[in-house]
């Protein structure tokens, strides 16, 4: 299970510059994020066509429900790590504006 | 690799530059009975759309998805474009909806998820059963005519008169109210038309397109012509080639234009913009317009050689409050027609609902029928369309129409607003309002009296 970790919003201006860094990375992971679910969905789809083929109670049946299994496993971390992503940009943007008004 | 097609299925149109996404929707698609195209670019799409724009757009170029959307809108068509997108894009999907996409689904999405909403979106799309008269085979059903509804003598009159012109090349002028149906009279013409029937029907909505593109969507244009011509494109008229086009709105066409639109009707020639090269065209005009053309002339909106031109043959569409025995009929087609969209099984219409719906003026004519029919056939839920399946601006009107029997009566309210105006505009003072009424302080007193308008002031 990976737990994702929130900065502080008590930073100060010379915190500004790591919060730059972190809020950079969130959008490089929404970038990923992005990058990602399409293959995912694609995959999961020849999945689907695939399973119509095969026999019922086969190996290879058993193995392409395995795969599906995971494929839902990485789609509900790409939604955590998307919505993580976001609260991190909008927490820093936020810490950001703060620091200017000071 | 071919797989059966049902002819009922509507066609989709994936646009995607991935491969895998494009192979892959593709095949699980075929595999359920749709007719699929594939396109990488927008122009490729929109050409797709010139060709056949009843199909459903399903695209996963989240970044070009609004730019399609504009571009769309443009060709004058409303394809229902679904977006489909990741966790990190939806708020792009949801500007997307905002300028009119039909739906977005986040990937990876399930098969059945996205058969779900293109099966809501293929309601959408105008009823493939409203087209299916206009088809070559028996065109004529008992109140049926090529897709038109109704018995009433002036709908006859309507009836026999595409009958006559049907294989004429007589350009044609339709005038008729908003919503009468215009389009599916222009439509009735075309399918009539034994020599063009197999070829193009393009319809043209002149209001709805800005003034600045309409004659590049006309005539079309040659690359570089103006900023934003990226590529060469055909014109509608182009497009309409052995077929027919309607020019809907035809008085919002500006002068200027009209002058271009009389060369077309007169030599059938014209040019790209851009282009000094001389295109033929073989088409058959029909205009259709809600205002009094006549008018237009005499007011100099209107060139009187265009309309000359275009009246030669006028078909005048009543409007549906004038031709009220074809209620029921119109009733019966569109609930059965939306029964079966939203698969339910209405048997009946209460004779409570038929009055109120007779007693009713149609300002929107069919149009507002259909659009009351089926806000109706969703709400029923008892398989039988009584008072509570209508909306309240149906009562609203019913009830003024039978408070206001005479004359003298549907004079008063507009005569109690303006009294209430003026007084206000005087300050309350009410010799200076009887003053600008026109009438002496008595009158005014007695109007006072009879409309129970209380003033503040006894000046």
């Amino acid at each position: 299970m990976i737990e994702f970790a929130t900065p502080s919003k008590k930073g100060n201006n010379s915190n500004k510059h790591r919060y730059k860094k972190v809020a950079c990375m969130g959008r490089i992971s929404m970038g990923i994020i992005n990058d990602i679910s399409g293959p995912i969905d694609a995959v999961n789809r020849f999945i689907n066509l695939t399973l119509k083929t095969v026999e019922e109670n086969s190996q290879s049946r058993e193995f392409l429900l395995e795969s599906k299994a995971a494929i839902r496993e990485i789609s509900a971390l790409l939604k955590r790590l998307n919505n993580y992503a976001k609260k991190l940009d909008k927490e820093i943007s936020e810490i950001s504006a703060n620091s200017r008004e000071d | 690799m071919k797989y059966p097609q049902t002819a009922e299925k509507t066609n989709v149109l994936i646009l995607s530059d991935d491969r895998a996404a494009k192979r892959s929707l593709y095949e699980m698609l075929c595999r359920n009975g749709y007719s699929v195209n594939l396109s990488d670019s927008i122009e490729a799409t929109l050409a797709h759309i010139e060709e056949d724009p009843r199909q459903i757009i399903l695209t996963d170029m989240h970044a070009t998805g609004i730019e399609l959307l504009k571009e769309v809108e443009k060709t004058g068509y409303t394809p229902p474009i679904i977006i489909l997108t990741s966790y990190g894009n939806i708020e792009v999907a949801i500007e997307s909806i905002k300028m009119g996409a039909f739906d977005y689904l986040v990937k990876p999405v399930e098969d059945k998820k996205i058969i779900s909403v293109i099966e809501r979106a293929s309601a959408k799309i105008p009823p493939i059963s409203k087209e299916r008269p206009l088809t070559k085979g028996s065109p004529k059903v008992k109140g049926v005519y090529y897709g038109l509804v109704g018995d009433s003598p002036q709908v006859k009159n309507i009836y026999s008169m595409v009958d006559r012109i049907a294989n004429t090349k007589a350009t044609v002028l339709l005038y008729g109210e908003s919503g009468t149906g215009k389009r599916m009279i222009a439509r009735a013409i075309h399918q009539a038309d034994d020599q063009r029937r197999e070829k193009p029907f393009i319809e043209v909505s002149c209001g709805a397109l800005p003034r600045e593109i309409i004659e590049s969507e006309l005539f079309g244009h040659t690359k570089g012509s103006f900023t934003g011509a990226i590529i060469d494109r055909k014109g509608r008229f182009e497009l309409a080639h052995g077929g027919t086009m309607l020019l809907d709105d035809i008085d919002s066409f500006s002068l200027e234009l009209q002058v271009k639109l009389l060369r077309v009707l007169q030599e059938r020639e014209f040019e790209r913009v851009g282009d000094h090269k001389t295109m033929k065209v073989d088409v058959r005009i029909i205009a259709s317009t809600n205002q009094d053309l006549k008018k237009a002339v005499a007011e100099g909106r209107f060139r009187e050689d265009l309309y000359y031109r275009l009246n030669v043959i006028s078909i005048t569409i009543p409007p549906l409050r004038e031709r009220k025995e074809d209620l029921r009929s119109l009733m019966g087609h569109f609930v059965s027609l939306y029964s079966e969209e939203n698969h339910k099984k209405i048997k009946d219409i209460s004779q409570e609902t038929l009055n109120i719906l007779a007693n009713y003026n149609w300002p929107g004519n069919i149009r507002e029928l259909e659009n009351i029919i089926e806000r109706a056939v969703i709400l029923d839920t008892d398989n039988v369309i009584d008072k509570d399946d209508l909306p309240e601006i149906i009562f609203g009107q019913v009830a003024q129409y039978k408070a206001f029997a005479s004359l003298k009566d549907v004079l008063k309210e507009p005569e109690k607003v303006h009294i209430l105006k003026v007084l206000k505009e005087v300050g309350g003072n009410k010799k200076k309002a009887a003053s600008k009424l026109g009438v002496n302080r008595t009158t005014l007193y007695n109007k006072l009296r009879q409309y129970e308008i209380v003033s503040d002031t006894n000046k």
